[in-house]
This record gives C-alpha cells, sequence and structure tokens, in this order.
C-alpha cells in the first residue's frame, strides 16, 4: 500500500550568529492510513523539528532540503503557501504540547473549533457547531453545548487537550502529528488522553505521528517506531521489533535506562549511556554515537555511518553486524533479591526529621467581588523521616507534595502544626542552623542556579555564608565536591548557561552536599532532565546516599523512580495523605483505590500491552473547592454514599501501612 | 561505582564554544548603533573632562570687538574662533567644550541619583510585597501625575540655582523607570528556584538581594540608566534655556541655546551648534544604551 506521508533525505538547517546548525539530517519517514509512527529521541535530537518540517512551519529562514516529500497526491516540495495552509488544519492536524498556549485565550472554544471547519469547508456556522458539539461529546467531554462559550481558562489541562483534539478532528485530517501530547498533563490523564488518540484513530482510519520522549508512549500506543538521535534515525522497525530486540547501542541504553517493574531490584544502579549528546554544530567525521557508545571500535570514529536495512522495514544505523550489536557487553543473570533494599533503616529510631499535623492554607480571592476562601494545599499532614530512609511523596500536580517540601525546608511557614528536626521546632531554629542538616535539590536545573554566578562560587556560596574554613580550604573543599559529582574541575569558571541540563543538576547536588546535611529533599529532581540523564542522576542520588548515610525525601510523579529509589511512600490527594506505605507494599499490594489508579496508569514501555484504562472518571477537582467527604469520591470506582458523607482517617491497615478510605477501614481483611 | 561521574568530561568540549566575554565582544563588534554611540560619548567625556587643556580659549573671556564672528565655513569666519563667537565676543566651541561638563555632569549624577533612588524602592516592593509594594506603587503614581518640569522649575526656584541644586532636583524626579523595571524583575526572580535554594543554604534577605538578585538586574539598570540620562541632559537644557538652570556665564548647551535665541534669525549658528551637540549626545547614549541591551538580552544569547 502506498503511504499517505513519505518523506526521504529530510534535512534542515538553521542559521544561527555562530554558524549553521543542521538539526536534521537525512531523515526519512513513511506513514500510512490508519497506521502510528512513533518518533523518539532526546532533547535536541530534532523529532520536532522534522514534523514542522513536513508542515512548513519552520522559522524564517531556515533551510529545508528533501528528495522526496509526498502527502497524499500532494508534492510538499513544491506546494505554495496557499496550499500548504489549505492542507494545514484540513488534511494534515497538529496536536502541540501545551494545552494551556495552543488555544487562545481571548476567543471562545465554540468559537474557536467553529472557524476552522467555516475557512476549510466553507459550510455554515450552525453544520460547524453541530460537529463541534458531536466531537467534544466525542471526546468525552459532558455537557458539550454549554463548553462552546467557555474560554480555555475555564477548563483544567486534560480537558483542554481534549478540546484541542476535538479541534483538530473538525476537518477530518487524515494524519494527525501530535507533539508529546501528554507530555504536560498528569499520569492519570495521560492515559485517558492516549485511549482517546487510539480510538479516533482506528475509527477514523487516520494516519498519526506521535513524538515524544517518553518510551512508554510509544511503545503502547504505535506500531511503528523511529528511534532519532542527534539529528539522525538510528532505528527504525516495528515496536514490537525494536522494543524486544534493539539493534542499535543507543536504543538498547535508552530502554535500560528506565526503571522497569521487575526487572531490577530497588536500589540498584541504572543501565545509563554515559556523556552528553554531542553539539550539532560539530562537523561529524563518524558515528555520532562513538564518543557514548559502550560498543565502539576503533572505524566508528571515522567512517560514516548509513541507515542498513536488516529485514524488511527494519533498519539501524550501526557498523557492527546485528549479533555484534546486540551482544551483551558483560552476561549476568539478574537475581531479584527479595527485599534488602531499605531493610538497614532502624524504624523504631527517633525520626530525624517529622511533620506534625502540619497544615498550609492560602487565602484565595476567586475573582474580585467574591470573598476569600481557603485554599488547603497541605491539610494535616504528619510524616516521620528516619535516618537512611528515601520516603518518596507522589501525586498529581496541585495535591500539594510541593508546598510539603517547602514546608519541610523552612521556605514556607505552616499555618498550623509544627515541622522539628531531632524534635526541635525549626521554626526556633535559624537559616543557618536549618541548612546544616536539611539541604534541597530543586526540579528546574535550569532556574535553580543564579546565571550571574560562576559553578564554583555556586558551590562554594554554602561554605562562605557558614563561615567555614579559609577561601583556600573552601575551593579544595568544592573542587572535591564537583568531582564526586562528575562536574569536570574545568568548569569551574563556567556559567550555568554553558552546562547541560545534566551538569546543572549535579551542580545543584554539590551546591547541597557540600555542607555535609542529614536530610536532602529532593523536588523532582529528574523530571526536567533527558532519560539518559536521569538515569545518571538517580544512579548518583544511589550512590551518595550509601557513601555520606544520607535521608531523602523525594517528591516526585514518577512511579517508575519511586520504585526504583524509595523505601517508604506518601500518596497524596488534594493537600491529604490517602495512604502511607513501605515501597515494596505499595507496588504489591496497594490499598487505596487512588493508589492503585496512580499505579495501573504508569506507563512501562511494554509494547505488546495495552495503554492502561484507568478509571478515575471526571478530572482533579478544583483545591478552593474540595468535594465533601472522602475528596477522592467523585473519581472514585468504588465510592459509596458514606464517602461522600465523611471523611475518611488515616488509620493503620498493618504494621507499617497507613490508609485514609472507609473502604478499606471497614473490611481490613477482605482487601486483598 | 562512580562510572556516571568519570565517563562526563571528555564530551563536555564540543558544548562550550564560546565564552560568554567572546560571544559578547564578537556581537558588539557587528553592532554599529553600539559603536557609534560608544565613540561619541567617549569623546565628549574625554572633551569634557580635560577641557582646560583642550579649549581654544577662556570660555568667560569677553572680546567685544570680536563680537558675532561666524565660524569657520561660514563667510567671514576664521580659524581662531572655529565656532565662531557670541554677543558678547566669548569663544563659542571653548563655551562648546566646556559646557559638555554641565550637561554631562548632571546628565551622570542625576540619572546615577535617580537610580540609586528607583532602584532601592523597586527591589524592596519587588522582594517584600504586601505593604511595601502598595506603598511603592502609591509614590509612584504620585511622581508620574507630577509635572516634573513646573516642579523642578519651582524648587529650583526657591533652593537657589546651582549644579549640585540641579543634580538633586532632577535626580529626585527621575526614579519611575528605574523602579517599575527593577520591581518588576525582582518580582520574577524571587519565584525562581535559585532564590529558594539560597534561603536553603542560609542566605539571609539581604544576602539574597545583593549577591543573587541585584547582579541579575545589572542589564536592565544600565539600559534604564542610558534612557533617563539622555531624558535628564535634555531637561537640565530646558531648565537652563528657561532660565532657572545654570546660571551665566557658566556655560552649558541648554544656557547657550537660551542666549542666542534672539540672534537666532540671524545669526542661526548660536543655535544650531549647541542644539546638533545636544541631540548628538543624547541620540549616542541612547543608541549605546540600545545597544548594551542588545548584545546582553538573554534571548539573543543564543
Amino acid at each position: 500500500m502506498k503511504p499517505l506521508l513519505e518523506v526521504k533525505d529530510l534535512s534542515v538547517t538553521l542559521k544561527l550568529a555562530e554558524g549553521d546548525l543542521t538539526a536534521v539530517s537525512g531523515i526519512s519517514l513513511s506513514v500510512a492510513k490508519g497506521e502510528t509512527l512513533g518518533i523518539v529521541g532526546e532533547s535536541g535530537s530534532g523529532k520536532s523539528i522534522s514534523s514542522l518540517a513536513v508542515m512548513d512551519l519552520l522559522p524564517k529562514g531556515t533551510i529545508r532540503k528533501a528528495t522526496t516529500m509526498r502527502f497524499g497526491e500532494t508534492d510538499l516540495l513544491s506546494a505554495t503557501p496557499s496550499q500548504m495552509a489549505s492542507l494545514r488544519g484540513n488534511k494534515i492536524a497538529m496536536i502541540f504540547q501545551e494545552p494551556m498556549t495552543s488555544l487562545n485565550p481571548v476567543y471562545t472554544i465554540g468559537r474557536q473549533m467553529t472557524e476552522l471547519m467555516t475557512l476549510h469547508k466553507g459550510v455554515s456556522k450552525k453544520v460547524a457547531t453541530d460537529r463541534a458539539v458531536e466531537l467534544l461529546e466525542k471526546v468525552g467531554i459532558t455537557a458539550a453545548r454549554s463548553r462552546l462559550s467557555q474560554y480555555p481558562h475555564q477548563l483544567s489541562g486534560g480537558l483542554r487537550q481534549r478540546v484541542m483534539i476535538a479541534m483538530m478532528l473538525m476537518c477530518e485530517p487524515e494524519l494527525i502529528i501530535a507533539d508529546e501530547p501528554t507530555t504536560a498533563l498528569d499520569v492519570t490523564i495521560q492515559a485517558q488522553i492516549l485511549n482517546l488518540l487510539r480510538e479516533l484513530q482506528q475509527e477514523m482510519n487516520m494516519a498519526m505521528i506521535i513524538i515524544t520522549h517518553d518510551l512508554g508512549v510509544v511503545a503502547r500506543v504505535s506500531d511503528k517506531v523511529s528511534v532519532m538521535y542527534a539529528g539522525q534515525i538510528v532505528e527504525t522497525g516495528s515496536v514490537e521489533e525494536v522494543f524486544r530486540h534493539p539493534v542499535h547501542p543507543y536504543t538498547q541504553g535508552l530502554l535500560e535506562s528506565i526503571p522497569v517493574s521487575g526487572e531490577i531490584n530497588p536500589g540498584e544502579e541504572l543501565g545509563s549511556i554515559p556523556g552528553l549528546v554531542p553539539s550539532l554544530k560539530t562537523n561529524f567525521k563518524g558515528c555520532r554515537f562513538a564518543n557514548r557508545c559502550s560498543k565502539v571500535i576503533e572505524i566508528c570514529h571515522n567512517t560514516l555511518v548509513d541507515l542498513n536495512e536488516i529485514s524488511s522495514g527494519r533498519l539501524t544505523r550501526c557498523l557492527l553486524s546485528e549479533a555484534e550489536a546486540r551482544a551483551k557487553l558483560k552476561e549476568e543473570p539478574k537475581v531479584l533479591s527479595d527485599h534488602v533494599y531499605g531493610s538497614r533503616v532502624d524504624m523504631t529510631s527517633a525520626p530525624v526529621m517529622s511533620a506534625d499535623n502540619a497544615q498550609c492554607v492560602f487565602q484565595i480571592k476567586p475573582n474580585m467581588f467574591a470573598p476569600k476562601k481557603p485554599l488547603r494545599a497541605v491539610d494535616n499532614i504528619s510524616i516521620d523521616l528516619r535516618k537512611g530512609e528515601v520516603v518518596a511523596v507522589v501525586g498529581e500536580s496541585g495535591c500539594g507534595k510541593s508546598t510539603l517540601a517547602r514546608m519541610l525546608l523552612g521556605l514556607q511557614s505552616p499555618t498550623s502544626g509544627t515541622i522539628s528536626l531531632d524534635g526541635e521546632d525549626v521554626s526556633e531554629m535559624s537559616n543557618v542552623e536549618k541548612s546544616k542538616r536539611v539541604q534541597s535539590i530543586f526540579q528546574d536545573p535550569y532556574s535553580s542556579l543564579n546565571p550571574r554566578r560562576t559553578i564554583g562560587e555556586i558551590i562554594r556560596r554554602p561554605l562562605q555564608l557558614h563561615g567555614s574554613g579559609t577561601t583556600e580550604e573552601q575551593k579544595e573543599q568544592v573542587e572535591a565536591i564537583m568531582e564526586r559529582v562528575g562536574i569536570p574541575r574545568r568548569l569551574y569558571h563556567n556559567y550555568p548557561n554553558q552546562l547541560s541540563g545534566g551538569q546543572r543538576q549535579r551542580v545543584a547536588i554539590a551546591r547541597a552536599l557540600v555542607l555535609k546535611p542529614e536530610i536532602v529533599i529532593c523536588d523532582e529532581p529528574t523530571s526536567a532532565l533527558d532519560v539518559s540523564v536521569q538515569a545518571q542522576i538517580l544512579n548518583l542520588l544511589l550512590e551518595l546516599r550509601s557513601e555520606l548515610r544520607l535521608t531523602y525525601l523525594l517528591i516526585t510523579h514518577d512511579m517508575a523512580v519511586v520504585e526504583h529509589i524509595a523505601t517508604r511512600v506518601v500518596v497524596m490527594y488534594l493537600g491529604r495523605v490517602v495512604e502511607i506505605a513501605d515501597a515494596r507494599d505499595i507496588f504489591q499490594n496497594p490499598q487505596h483505590p487512588y493508589t492503585k489508579a496512580l499505579l495501573s496508569s504508569v506507563l512501562t514501555p511494554e509494547p505488546d500491552a495495552d495503554v492502561p484504562d484507568t478509571q478515575l472518571g471526571t478530572s482533579y477537582p478544583n483545591p478552593i473547592d474540595p468535594p465533601s467527604g472522602c475528596t477522592f469520591h467523585p473519581r472514585c470506582p468504588l465510592a459509596t454514599q458514606v464517602c461522600k458523607e465523611r471523611a475518611p482517617v488515616l488509620s493503620k491497615f498493618n504494621p507499617t501501612t497507613e490508609v485514609a478510605c472507609h473502604l478499606v477501614e471497614a473490611a481490613p481483611m477482605a482487601a486483598e | 561505582m562512580t562510572t556516571t561521574a568519570t565517563n562526563t568530561p571528555e564530551m563536555v568540549g564540543d558544548i562550550i564554544d564560546l565564552t560568554p566575554k567572546e560571544r559578547l565582544i564578537k556581537k558588539a563588534k557587528v553592532h554599529r548603533g553600539l559603536q557609534f554611540g560608544a565613540t561619541v560619548v567617549v569623546i565628549m567625556t574625554i572633551l569634557a573632562i580635560f577641557a582646560p587643556l583642550i579649549a581654544p580659549h577662556s570660555p568667560y573671556e569677553q572680546d567685544l570687538a570680536n563680537r558675532l564672528v561666524p565660524p569657520v565655513w561660514a563667510d567671514g569666519g576664521s580659524w581662531t574662533y572655529i565656532f565662531g563667537t557670541d554677543q558678547l565676543g566669548r569663544d563659542y566651541l571653548s563655551r562648546l567644550i566646556y559646557g559638555a561638563r554641565v550637561s554631562m555632569g548632571v546628565g551622570f549624577g542625576a540619572a546615577a541619583l535617580g537610580c540609586a533612588i528607583g532602584v532601592t524602592i523597586g527591589l524592596s516592593a519587588g522582594y517584600l510585597g504586601g505593604f511595601a509594594d502598595r506603598s511603592a506603587s502609591f509614590l509612584l503614581t504620585c511622581q508620574l501625575a507630577l509635572p516634573s518640569l513646573l516642579l523642578a522649575m519651582a524648587l529650583v526656584f526657591f533652593v537657589g540655582s546651582s549644579i549640585p541644586t540641579l543634580i538633586v532636583v532632577l535626580g529626585c524626579l527621575h526614579w519611575s523607570y528605574y523602579m517599575v523595571v527593577v520591581r518588576t524583575m525582582t518580582r520574577q526572580i524571587r519565584a525562581l528556584e535559585y532564590v529558594s535554594a539560597a534561603q536553603t543554604i542560609g542566605s539571609t534577605d539581604r544576602q539574597i538581594l545583593f549577591y543573587e538578585i541585584l547582579p541579575n538586574l545589572f542589564n536592565q539598570i544600565i539600559v534604564v540608566f542610558s534612557l533617563e540620562m539622555a531624558v535628564v541632559i535634555i531637561h537640565e537644557a530646558s531648565l537652563s534655556f528657561l532660565g532657572v538652570g545654570v546660571q551665566p556665564p557658566t556655560a552649558s548647551w541648554g544656557l547657550m541655546i537660551a542666549e542666542g535665541k534672539e540672534a537666532m534669525y540671524f545669526k542661526p549658528y548660536l543655535v544650531v551648534i549647541p542644539g546638533t551637540a545636544l541631540f548628538l549626545l543624547v541620540l549616542a547614549v541612547n543608541l549605546l544604551g540600545d545597544g548594551i541591551r542588545d548584545i546582553t538580552a538573554p534571548e539573543s544569547r543564543n
């Protein structure tokens, strides 16, 4: 069958002040009707640029070259701007990453949806409105007709992405390009959106290209996959083949970097790809992956590599033969041990840090005329941290986990309740005293380092503030810690903007550890990083933990990371704790329905598995207006009358597990 | 167990191609506006500082025999008085050179004073928020509502006219842009994680303000400084023109225009020459400010 979209040897060159940058070099893609192509790659691999090139939406001054670029019967290379405009949104639709910015905030949803159709199809407003209502219902939006008069800001992120999808379907496109369609969404919503996209695609027999960095997403929704690295496709094939038998060392490395349940012991070092993606300004003479490849041989550095077909539809860009490339470096049988990790923690010892009925209430004015309303960001939470523990706090965005972290760090004082360190109240301690014991690593390595200070200055600053030692001694200490976390010494006088994301996060870790704290609070330490770099950072955190006897409090939404490094897990929902348990218990025997839903929506890269069907009905409630009784009841598949009326209290389910749920409370034995 | 650490170094080389300083110089080399502005400002500064050495005559010495000598390019001009002489026979070039001292001195001084006031208010409003922010905004509204030239005239009139008075009065009237810019930037930076990080390593508010926030505001402050300096120079000229600024016989460009206005229709050079000097200086200062913004703006760093 002739593919719907065919692209051959596409190259894109960007003109920069410092010279040309070839963002994409010689990629070929094809996708047929009813087929889904996944494009995976880390940031900067050129995956988004390629899709923009297909749509002819590249920034001005960009050079696009290709031997073939065909969509249906149209030659995209020779298409006039007006021909392109009639294709875009009509035959080819694009779904962007950020539902917050891809809808125009000043027009109603209805206007934005119907405009596209009246424009391209020349139908009447009435026909377009009916179609919009029909599609909104199809994408699972209730009370669709009334939604048409709403503005984007009145909808939640998940709803907006649904609206965006419905909008794209208005003109019955033949091809959908989805660029990171679920990256900005919570896991539970992600599964719903992916399911929706798949159903719609099958129903309407559309072709779809999914661009993502998330291997789990690609594995579950696409038929074919192309792995991109530094502007080139390094491996192409069916999802089944690529995920089960990866050939290119990069694909292998990527797959090993993801903590997969049941295949790796908690706390064990993850496979990771060392080093960094090369700058695309480099004039490549050999394989672009050679500097990071574990199987590199001499000729890799000076031979340009072509894509070779190893079997029908299966291409790889590697000089090694298939067998050589696949051969494991060292074959060691994985022994899945039985819970050694975390058992060294003495759970009877006094907590090093604890929150006692901590509460944080913000007074919010919903609009100009309304009276102030309390927003309970953190509602009566008690947590104990014991020496050597890794406690993970998980939950969707808006559940108050970051506020909890800020309270523990002393950046936000609790409105009631206390935070204590070794039994002493934190509010009575000075900043300097606190900082000796508790340190933090923040989410975004791009904003957590002062752009005006050099790396050396940033790491030395804590020592300066604490006045420990002479300048010379401080410098020695800084250099020692830089070496420990893996920052080359010559970066001492460089500025943060010269470093990659992973290196910056290492700097942030060095700054946190230079004071030798006991507790480190990590707020989403890896969520802004690429998969292969995430594994490097997680490994580093684990090594440092055992070396320096650190206690971690880890705030995250990524259950795979939690399973890999946590010893105890706290699940939060709308400012309250719904379940606390040992990591193993949470993953093997979750009690609370919310915990179960969270776990089931994790997408591990298993090619033959489906997107899980989370039964969390409506979207996340507005924290200003929390539901009555158990705040989870509107989304709970098991909710009963009592859940609507009475809020459950956190109570012991077994010696190590505490759950806040009426259903578990009522029959602790009956629950598995 | 340090595999992750030891493998990193070799790969870094190709990421860092230019240090920030090199990049800055590279950009400055192709920025014509910046080069022009900087050249003019530097030349005028040198003229102002070394005025006694450069000026061919005394700016105050009157020579009634040589009144209203036209400049060298007009009929009857001579190389003795390159820019001619004024109604009292004083050398116009020397007065222009000495006038640069007043214009640049008042411009720089008042802009610096305004900077100190505006940055202080802006920083505290942006960092502390709440009551401090509301008070600062109220103060700003008051300041913007005042007709500044009129107020300056009144103040100078009451206090008495001297160059220090001019600097103080003009400085106190030109802080609003600094405040608005600094306040907004401070609010943005305050929400960034490196400020939180500074708190967790034990910094006090003062340390955060001066060590973390202020250095990040330098670019913006320099740009506003250049714009305000241009405005202040014009203001000083206006005040001198109106007779409440610099008092005769001191040379000031504004005063020169004022003194020349009676003979403007017969001897246009009396107004055109100081006017051109003023125009050049203000243009150069503006171009310099724009240039600095262009080459240091983070959005054009890549």
